[in-house]
């Protein structure tokens, strides 16, 4: 069992749970020069102490970009007894000289034990009222979590590029949140994968090669795709599969083959496009960055898109079939989770088609 | 450099957001894969190219601001950039000193790999405005660009030159026939303020671009309405129930919009001498601000709807008689005084201007817009360089509380509510409410609901340039101004000058002191009506 005095020294001032909403108005109190900044109610639930202290960095870097009431909560479940822990703190910074500090303030709880019973009450009663409630579930243990809680959350953040069964995990979320079917879900809350933001600039620099009139047409000619990624990277490559199959209309004609190839597993699979020609593509695995290459090949011109190990720019290839070539650079997607965290907390509405490009990798899982 | 590369990440998610709601995309309608990506019109490869390469504007913020976009992933990657203008220069040599000022300039640095690519796209043709080979030249090198897999003959074309050179090279674009766009292709011009000095020249000045270019390839570019408050300004009146309909003369009392300045004239004294307050800022930015406060809901968010609604706003301006500018206009010029604690000099003491000058450095305005909405509510206007502060803001009184219950003591009546959209510095918006203060006692005392941009979102914005930019290339003219708005603007603007300058009816200019609030007479204008300026 941790001991109280380590976790207090990493999440501020330890307080009585009845008391923290007092303790809260006496730290502004006691400090007028600091505007308090707020727009939205950001809880993350996490398990261990670990990565209660890493959220609580995470959180300390965001309070420059994200105005929000901090709520973060670490449950450990297998823990004998029960009991609760809470602390106060404010991340402050100072947007500019002679300027007011800038401050979010964080309520940090540790339940142990019984989380399951605890948990909705300590989470909604510590929301700040009339605020939107973003929920960053970090841990893989959908039954650790009441039902009734996500008819309160607007905004699910999660990130099945860390599950370890995304297909079981898949499906829980679906039937927490009432996904009916492949594009509609009945509830209010927006879903936002951090697996899927983790490719936002790669699909941004693709779509972007088929933006002249030329390109849009030649898009649905597509002979084949070849996507590598790194090791534990399968669902994200799924996912940017997924978003191809969904937006070009594929069908999944045939069932995908597993082939062992001799560098190591290379999966493949041919679609169907809506005009009845085929598209061959696969996946394979090797090592850097999530996706790091991605081929896609037309009668007329090859597209390569590299994304080097830790580079900031994505390399674009253009490579015509009567020799002539082009090469461009585009932003690449960070592979930091903080950055991908930043960017989902950006957003402003919905993934537009990320449930039609879930429901096309699901059927690859 | 990871930090600085966050930050241009997340604000290219913003400047994907910024578009209040999807845009048809008519330039492309057919890519499947853009869907759900953005929901702005994606604009197309195209040449842009620059007249008045060698001048400040395209080195502190045209080129900055598409190596921005570069950098952030918004530039179609086939996009090239060509320089036309006099002085001699290669390729190469542009590129180099365009390095250096972009690495000052540009808010996001300077990124070694991304310039290396970006600046292979820059070319420079020199040449002479009147010189028809230069135009050829810059034809044959526009058409090799595009020949090598370029931007498939679109072409963008910015007058960042003197306005004295407009109808010139507006007229040798037409006779080169460089305006006339390939099939399947365009040609857009971007022209600069000043439109004009008055209606006439706005007139000649459109008409000549009229001939060269249709209205809806033609991109006025007022810089203030690439800035992100005043684009807020639609947002905030339409997406909020709860202030639309408190939005007209039943619940208004007046609006005051101020654009203060702490700077003089700087090197521009040859310009000021000629324009003055009232044609520099009014007829321009002040006069936009106006017709997005005032503006009727348009009907839906495309460039004509838009500017369809701001236009209605110019055109029911009341003009004004010789005797209404008397009395419901100052003129003002700043005097010697101080500024941050030193003291400035007198604007005729300024570096090239007339030591005598009578041109304005202020101008408050009281106005009328004619329609139902706006019957009996004035709008206040000042606008002045050397006042006490530096900012611009619109700020809406409300009418005060009916005077029963709290407000029934006559000698010490509530304030109004009061809402405050500040466009520049520290952005935001505020709301003064009455409120009781704590006690057994019955006080009411104002309280301010603020918010700061900076303090809720802390997000870079981008530059207006290259909001404005990528408009352009995007075929997307909502924030540029039209030809009927910018005439209309000058019609009003020529009524005021012609009173203030006609021989029997001289008006005065007030004097004064460099950093205070303008002149007394400006106060007296608000007193008469029984208001105040705002402290800002």
């Amino acid at each position: 069992m941790p001991t109280e005095t380590a976790v207090t020294a990493s999440f501020g001032t330890p307080v009585e749970i009845p008391a923290i909403a007092r303790e809260l108005k006496k730290l502004w109190q006691a400090d007028q020069t600091r505007t308090r900044a707020s727009l939205i109610n950001f809880a993350i639930i996490c398990e261990g102490e670990d990565a209660m202290r890493d959220s609580s960095e995470l959180l300390e870097r965001f309070v420059r970009n994200h105005s929000f009431h901090a709520l973060l909560i670490g449950i450990d479940p297998k823990a004998s007894e029960t009991s609760v822990q809470a602390w106060i703190n404010a991340n402050c910074y100072l947007p500019k000289a002679g300027a007011k500090h800038v401050c979010c303030e964080q309520v940090t709880v540790f339940v142990r034990g019984k989380v399951r019973e605890l948990l909705p009450n300590l989470l909604f009663s510590q929301l700040d009222y009339d605020l939107p409630l973003t929920l960053w579930w970090r841990c893989e243990c959908p039954e650790q979590i009441d039902s009734e809680i996500w008819r309160w959350v607007d905004r699910l953040i999660f990130d099945s590029g860390a599950w370890k069964n995304p297909r079981a995990q898949f499906a829980a979320m679906r039937t927490a949140l009432s996904i009916n079917d492949s594009a509609h879900t009945s509830s209010r809350t927006i879903l936002g994968d951090l697996n899927w933001v983790r490719t936002g600039n790669l699909r941004q620099a693709v779509a972007q090669m088929y933006d002249t009139p030329d390109g849009a047409a030649r898009i649905r000619k597509l002979r084949s795709l070849s996507i590598s990624h790194a090791s534990g990277s399968r669902t994200t490559a799924l996912l940017f599969l997924g978003w191809f199959a969904a937006l070009l209309g594929w069908s999944n004609g045939q069932a995908p083959a597993r082939i062992e190839a001799a560098t190591g597993v290379a999966n493949r699979v041919a679609f169907t496009t809506p005009e009845g020609g085929k598209v061959a593509c696969e996946l394979s695995e090797s090592s850097g960055a999530p996706i790091h290459r991605v081929v896609l090949v037309h009668d007329d011109v090859s597209i390569t898109v590299d994304h080097p190990t830790g580079a900031e720019y994505l390399n674009l290839t253009l490579a015509w079939k009567d020799g002539r070539f082009a090469r461009h650079l585009v932003p690449a997607d960070s592979t930091d989770l903080a950055d991908i965290l930043d960017e989902e907390l950006s957003r402003g509405s919905r993934h537009g088609i990320y449930l039609r490009a879930l429901a096309a990798a699901e059927a690859l899982m | 450099m990871k930090k600085c590369f966050r930050l241009k990440r997340t604000a290219r998610l913003h400047n994907v957001r910024r578009k209040v709601t999807s845009v048809s995309n008519e330039q492309n309608p057919t890519n499947p894969l853009r869907e759900g990506l953005s929901s702005r019109a994606m604009p197309q490869p195209s040449n842009v190219v620059i007249f008045g390469a060698s001048g400040d504007l395209t080195f502190r913020k045209l080129i900055p601001a598409l190596y921005n976009l570069a950098a952030d992933g918004d530039l179609p990657a086939a996009t090239n950039i060509v320089g036309f203008a006099r002085r001699e220069k290669t390729d190469e040599s542009w590129r180099t000193e365009l390095r250096d000022t972009t690495a000052k300039c540009s808010r996001s640095g300077l990124n070694d790999e991304v310039w290396g690519g970006f600046s292979k796209r820059i070319f420079y043709q020199c040449s002479d405005f009147t010189n028809t080979e230069g135009y050829r030249a810059l034809r044959e090198k526009l058409d090799a660009i595009d020949a090598a897999g370029g931007a498939m003959g679109n072409r963008l074309f910015y007058l960042s030159v003197s306005p004295t050179d407009y109808d010139l090279i507006l007229r040798m674009l037409a006779e080169s026939g460089l305006n006339k766009p390939r099939p399947g292709a365009w040609t857009r011009v971007i022209v600069e303020k000043p439109f004009g000095t008055d209606f006439a020249t706005a007139e000649a000045l459109n008409e000549a671009i009229a001939r060269a270019f249709a209205e809806r390839d033609t991109f006025r570019i007022d810089h203030y309405l690439g800035k992100e408050t005043a684009q807020n300004i639609m947002v905030l009146r339409f997406a909020n129930q709860i202030f639309e309909n408190q939005w007209n003369n039943r619940y208004i009392d007046h609006v005051q919009i101020t654009s203060a300045e702490t700077l003089g004239v700087e090197a521009r004294g040859p310009y000021y001498e000629k324009a003055g307050a009232l044609r520099d800022m009014v007829q321009s930015h002040l006069l936009q601000l106006v017709c997005l406060t005032a503006m009727e809901p348009p009907t839906s968010l495309t460039a004509d709807a838009v500017r369809d609604e701001k236009a209605k706003v110019v055109r029911s301006l009341r003009r004004l008689s010789s005797e209404d500018v008397a009395q419901d206009i100052v003129r003002g010029q700043y005097a010697g005084g101080a500024i941050n604690g030193k003291p400035v000099p007198a604007y005729r003491a300024e570096e090239r201007v007339n030591p005598q000058s009578m041109t304005e450095t202020y101008v408050a305005l009281k106005l009328h817009i004619d329609n139902w909405r706006w019957h009996g509510v004035p709008f206040y206007m000042r606008v002045g360089k050397r006042l006490a502060k530096g900012g611009a803001e619109i700020a809406v009184q409300f009418k005060e509380a009916p005077r029963v219950l709290f407000n029934a003591d006559a000698d010490a009546p509530l304030g109004p509510n009061q809402l405050v959209i500040r466009i520049q510095p520290d952005e935001g918006i505020s709301l003064r409410l009455q409120c009781k203060v704590p006690g057994s006692v019955l006080r009411i005392e104002p309280v301010k609901m603020d918010f700061h941009y900076g303090a809720s979102f802390g997000k870079q914005s981008p530059e207006a340039y290259e909001r404005l930019i990528l408009d352009a290339m995007s075929g997307d003219a909502t924030l540029f101004a039209r030809r009927d708005e910018v005439q209309e603007a000058w019609k009003f603007v020529d009524s005021i000058e012609n009173a203030w300058h006609a021989p029997d009816t001289k008006s005065a200019l007030c004097e004064y002191a460099a950093g205070t609030w303008g002149p007394k007479e400006a106060d007296d204008l608000l007193a008469r009506d029984g208001h105040a300026w705002r402290r800002m």
